[in-house]
């Protein structure tokens, strides 16, 4: 079983067989999240954006999300465009596929800041999105076992929901 | 800090107001603008794509009886897959005649119509009141989670200001 | 003296819709290009602060477009936002291969747009 964010018309995430032909496929554009009890391969690509990576051990079942913003905020309709909401809806869903909370891992991903700043006081949305992730996850009570962000390069990022290996690459 | 309705808009709540006006205002001026027909039809396919989030439109000119509606324009659809709609066959036209616009609801997997692809959103183009001709969106974006307030908005700009896409001589 | 943002869009519709929000939420200097050439030619002139690009155009696309900046001295660290309708793993892994710094997707949201641009811009 897989679901994708938003629902239902999700999507033009292809799912494809993999090479093999055990392991499915989605991309996910920012704003979007999707999990999988089955095997699959979850891919995105990351600017200053972040995607948290969840998979529960004990069941091999994962999720990610790629959101675009640190906090959703009064006055604007609430969106998994958000951290917050995105990484809320993330939990729902796992959740809803059996996962449990203490079995859960977190590896996080992104948040780079692509340009030369003279301020170094300055915080950026990168930064600002990484802040975002950690005290999310924190909040929940999800070990990070890999935090790879900050920088100044794009990301490729592509998850295995079923082993919870996570390959990132710079784009 | 309590919410009510009377508080005044944050900067979060301007922003989208002014996001909103901003495209309204720019699917209005760049209809108004038109130079020709020709000019008129890519000002909706404009607008389909960068405002509204589709890029899959055709727009059907109804009849003289008012029973079917004929394939004028498309872009991004196969044309033979769409050359005729008949009104008795797709009850939504209806209301899209009587000048009415039809969306399709958030979260819905509903067709407006019989077609093979899935239409989002149905707009009458009036011309003097009256529903000369209706522009179909088909698929949104993968991105765009369905039609939100600011698309129906846009909609009602493309319903009163688009008959010069379908009138060569329409001096409006 | 107010930041100053290239846009660049061959639909006068995005780029009235572009230019009305920055206007009304920051207080940015708007330029404004139709296609890839013609941002070039802007950008070098101008020396903007921030390009702000939309992929496919006529005559020269965004891609394009922003490899050529990158090998302008002058336009080296100018950050570049590509916009685009399509989100897919090729067109995005292909802006960054270009040199953009980050990219967002059509139809624009006003709050991301305005949000981005002040990260950017240290506002």
């Amino acid at each position: 079983m897989a679901m994708t964010h938003p629902q239902p018309r999700v999507t033009r995430q292809e799912m494809e067989a993999s090479a093999s032909g055990t392991r499915q496929r989605a991309y996910l554009l920012p704003g979007q999240l999707h999990v999988s009890a089955g095997p699959c391969q979850i891919k995105t690509i990351l600017g200053s954006c972040i995607a948290i990576c969840l998979w529960d051990s004990v069941r091999g079942i994962g999720g990610m999300n790629h959101f675009l913003l640190p906090a959703s905020s009064e006055g604007h309709p609430a969106s998994t465009r958000f951290a917050d909401v995105a990484t809320r809806t993330l939990l729902e869903m796992l959740e809803a596929l059996g996962c449990r909370r203490p079995n859960l891992q977190a590896k996080v991903f992104g948040g780079a800041s692509m340009f030369v700043s003279n301020d170094p006081q300055r915080v950026t949305l990168g930064t600002q999105n990484v802040g975002a992730a950690l005290e999310l996850l924190k909040a929940a009570g999800i070990p990070v076992m890999v935090q790879e962000t900050g920088g100044s390069h794009g990301r490729k990022i592509m998850f295995n929901t079923d082993d919870g290996i996570v390959w990132c690459q710079r784009v | 800090m309590s919410k009510n309705s009377n508080t005044p808009a944050g900067p979060e709540i301007s922003s989208q107001v002014v996001g909103s006006q901003a495209k309204v205002y720019a699917a209005r001026m760049r209809l108004q603008n038109a130079l020709d027909q020709a000019d008129a039809l890519d000002a909706i396919r404009e607008i389909a794509a960068n405002l509204i989030g589709t890029e899959e439109i055709a727009v059907f000119k109804v009849d003289q009886k008012r029973s079917e509606l004929w394939l004028y324009w498309s872009f991004g659809v196969d044309p033979n897959k769409h050359s005729v709609l008949e009104v008795c066959r797709e009850p939504k036209l209806k209301q899209v005649l009587a000048g009415k616009p039809v969306y399709r609801l958030k979260l819905s997997n509903e067709n407006l119509l019989s077609t093979e692809d899935p239409a989002s959103a149905l707009v009458p183009i009036l011309v003097d009141g009256i529903a000369c001709a209706v522009i179909v969106l088909f698929r949104l974006f993968p991105h765009k989670p369905g039609i939100e307030p600011v698309d129906r908005e846009i909609c009602d700009v493309l319903s009163n200001c688009a008959g010069r896409a379908i009138e060569p001589y329409h001096s409006r | 003296m107010p930041k100053k943002v290239l846009l660049v869009d061959d639909s006068t519709t995005t780029l009235m819709m572009e230019e009305m929000i920055l206007k009304q939420r920051t207080a940015y200097e708007c330029v404004t290009a139709k296609d890839g050439l013609d941002a070039i030619a802007r950008a070098v002139v101008e020396a903007p602060d921030l390009v702000l690009m939309d992929v496919v155009m006529p005559r020269m696309n965004g891609f394009e477009a922003c490899k050529r900046m990158r090998l302008e001295s002058s336009l080296r660290e100018t950050p570049i936002i590509l916009v685009t309708t399509r989100g897919e793993e090729e067109y995005v892994e292909a802006g960054f291969q270009s040199g953009c710094n980050d990219y967002i997707t059509k139809p624009i949201d006003s709050f991301e747009l305005v949000t981005l641009l002040n990260s950017y811009l240290g506002e």
